[in-house]
């Protein structure tokens, strides 16, 4: 495997999360998204987000993509 | 593990029969070169028209009338013989042969390789498209042995009364050449492939 790009991409998810409550379980079964891909992107794993899964938890988190995804330098 | 499917094992099968018929070829070539026999040959093919003057045409060119068909080669097929070769000789007979054996050998050992991630359900990585570019470079390499042959043979026959007679390779390989770039092609595809592969990884 090629190596890994860098970047500097933060996810808030685990603080979205904890604010209002919910558990990755429970978002997963919201949003359509298996835990395993939402606990890859909760750990900051991802490489990359499609805009159905970011508009699917902003939607059930209440939330803007800006506050899931910070730029972290 | 789970058993790979009938094509991918058929697929094996045959390469490592591949692989197994190009290690007796090479054993089989070096028996030759090494066994000490009285005799050494190699299919040649003598172009008269090379050396033929006006003089002395060798033969008439074929003709007839339209409708018509004739062998015009099969008179110029021959089998070289050195009688009494030496290690040397041997080994000028018989590089051609020596080096396509290898060389498909090699082919059907990068091949294997390629075949294992078959079976493992992961093809399209980078590993792969370098075996590829290998296979490519080996079969392209096959193309250019006639190139082998002919300085062999000019070795062969240096200062001998055969020099001048017009003596040529009997094979081409020019099927290397086309499946060569095909294979170069394929290995760029299967690049790309694992580009694409790596970048959907992560993608949540």
């Amino acid at each position: 495997m090629p190596p890994e790009e860098e970047h500097h991409i933060a996810v808030r998810l685990d603080k979205l999360l904890a604010d209002r409550g919910m558990t990755l379980t429970e978002l997963a079964g919201r949003v359509g998204v298996t835990i395993v891909n939402l606990s890859i992107l909760k750990n900051g794993r991802a490489r990359a987000i499609r805009f159905s899964t970011l508009s699917a938890i902003c939607r059930e988190l209440d939330c803007q993509p800006g506050d899931l995804l910070v730029h972290d330098p | 593990m789970a058993k790979p499917p009938a094509s991918i094992r058929t697929l094996e099968g045959i390469t490592w029969a591949g692989a197994g018929l190009a290690l007796l070829g090479i054993a089989f070539c070096l028996y030759q070169i090494f066994d000490g026999s009285d005799v050494g040959t190699r299919h040649v093919i003598v172009n008269p028209y090379l050396t033929a003057t006006g003089a002395d045409d060798p033969a008439p060119v074929p003709t007839g009338p339209p409708g018509t068909v004739r062998l015009v080669t099969s008179s110029f097929d021959r089998t070289l013989a050195v009688i009494d070769p030496d290690l040397s000789q041997r080994f000028l007979l018989l590089l051609p042969e020596l080096l396509l054996t290898i060389m498909l050998g090699a082919v059907a050992v990068v091949l294997l390789q390629l075949i294992r991630t078959f079976r493992e359900g992961d093809p399209f990585i980078p590993a792969n498209a370098r075996r590829l570019a290998v296979i490519g470079v080996l079969l392209l390499g096959i193309a250019f042995l006639p190139r082998v042959e002919v300085l062999s043979l000019n070795m062969l026959l240096s200062g001998t009364p055969l020099e001048n007679v017009g003596i040529q390779n009997s094979e081409d390989f020019y099927w290397a050449l086309f499946v060569g770039f095909t294979v170069l092609a394929l290995a760029e595809v299967f690049r790309q492939g694992s580009r694409l592969r790596s970048d959907t990884q992560g993608l949540v």
